[in-house]
């Protein structure tokens, strides 16, 4: 993935979530971005490196004061996702938004072009 | 067990000429073993009446809405209907034809078709086919907000009183912005035939080939800009269409994933996603996908492609979509499926990772 598609990914998706959080920079080598989330919280996505399979992605939170400690009462808070979707949803979740709808197979013989 | 019986579906606002479509329609003998099912909005239904119609697979349902009632109302209709048969006591129809009324949101009738277990099996969607006034369907567009979703989940428009209208070139160009993948058609006084309306009497792939998806048509810019959303349709605020084509094939693994991101995401943006999907696994055999909202059907694989076009082609309907996000979901999808094969490949072969 590039910067560029992270960049996309995760700007639009706050978007689409009409989240109050922000990306501020998004940066290669190694791949990363750093977003601010209210309450004076700060949130890096980083790239899982070749060694730390079968992550993909980490995200670690940070606060720059103790008041302002994110939920599980540590200052500073890593989270593993195997996935870039995985990497979407826990941002989703983390941001406090629900979910839209999941995705459903229809249970009948598929589509009739008869 | 029997072939799921097709359920073809006509919609289309108050007006626009669904009734004289099926009067039409059940003259024609091609849909002799057709049972049809009306709905209308009010008390008093009317339609029926209107219809002539020669044996007993007639069904009215004036209890509502269709669409608002659809679980209890039509699903029970359908499988009882279906029981019935089984009994002996319906002629043993082979299509079933339903007629919205103007009003209804034809998404929920869709999905209820797609999902319900209880109809699992017994029946499989067909056709959907929305006629649209030519003389007053572009003010329609502009004032009701239903008209736009009746159009935006249509495989086929009819535009209807086409002897009316002398010119429809701007309703027509409108009607491509918002819905690229339907076939478009002027008909005057409901004549067409059931053959080529629902391809009754063809042969299902040959069908599929010839026009279920008219994605060669679809000459969308794929992506507008950075940044940029999908604005076709700019005359019906919110609800637009976009096409998104993709020369690489896509691993069959991305599939689900990119369908489960972009439902989980936007899913509640979107009306209808439909296209043909060049896969790597599957090469000369593209996937067809289709879904209603966030409702899927199992993906329908072809024998070869339709035509010489064999890029893969997707075209979403819905409002502000996130065209650029959509795509690039895709790519990074795809690419991560790559990478992870890639990896199980060496690791299989017992090659270090680069």
């Amino acid at each position: 993935m590039t910067a560029e598609q992270l960049d996309c990914l995760l700007r639009t998706s706050l978007e689409l979530w009409q989240s109050e959080a922000t990306l501020q920079a998004v940066s290669e080598a190694p791949l990363q971005a750093r977003l601010a989330l209210p309450g004076n919280l700060h949130l890096t996505v980083r790239e899982a490196g070749p060694d730390e399979g079968p992550f993909r992605w980490w995200l670690v939170w940070s606060a720059s004061d103790a008041d302002h400690a994110p939920a599980g009462g540590q200052a500073i808070r890593h989270k593993p996702c195997a996935s870039t979707l995985g990497l979407l949803r826990s941002l989703r979740e983390s941001l406090g938004v629900s979910a839209v709808s999941r995705v459903r197979i229809g249970t009948g013989a598929g589509r009739s072009m008869q | 067990m029997s072939a799921p019986t097709p359920v073809s579906v006509i919609t289309g606002f108050l007006g626009s000429g669904k009734t004289t479509l099926l009067r039409h329609l059940l003259r024609d003998p091609a849909m002799g073993r057709t049972a049809v099912i009306i709905n209308e909005f009010g008390e008093i239904g009317i339609d029926h009446d209107l219809v002539e119609s020669s044996d007993e697979n007639f069904i009215e349902l004036t209890t509502g809405c269709l669409c608002c009632k659809v679980r209890s109302d039509l699903v029970m209709t359908l499988r009882d209907m279906a029981r019935r048969r089984a009994d002996g006591l319906l002629p043993p129809f082979e299509r079933v034809l339903i007629e919205t009324s103007g009003l209804a949101d034809p998404a929920a009738i869709l999905q209820a078709l797609m999902i319900d277990r209880d109809l699992a099996g017994l029946y499989a969607l067909g056709e959907v086919v929305t006629t649209v006034d030519a003389l007053l369907g572009a003010a329609t567009l502009d004032r009701h907000r239903q008209s736009v979703r009746q159009v935006a989940v249509a495989d086929r428009l009819l535009l209807t009183k086409g002897d009316l209208v002398a010119g429809t070139d701007a309703l027509d160009a409108r009607l491509q912005r918002l819905n690229p993948g339907a076939t478009r058609q002027r008909v005057a006084h409901g004549a067409i035939g059931a053959a080529e309306l629902f391809g009754v009497g063809n042969d299902r792939r040959a069908a599929a080939a010839r026009g279920y998806f008219r994605l060669d048509e679809v000459r969308a810019p794929a992506i507008a800009g950075p940044g940029a959303d999908a604005h076709a349709g700019l005359h019906d605020p919110g609800i637009v269409s976009w096409c998104l084509v993709r020369d690489r094939p896509v691993h069959a693994l991305t599939l689900p994933l990119f369908l489960e991101g972009l439902m989980e995401h936007c899913g509640d943006r979107l009306l209808r996603v439909k296209g043909i999907v060049d896969v790597v696994e599957r090469p000369g055999r593209p996937a067809v996908l289709h879904g209603v909202q966030h409702v899927f059907h199992p993906p329908e694989w072809l024998d070869r492609w339709p035509s010489d076009d064999r890029r893969t082609r997707l075209v979403f309907i819905g409002e502000a979509l996130p065209s650029r996000w959509i795509s690039t979901l895709l790519d990074v999808l795809d690419d991560d499926v790559d990478r992870e094969q890639a990896r199980h490949a060496r690791a299989q072969a017992g090659q270090p990772a680069p």
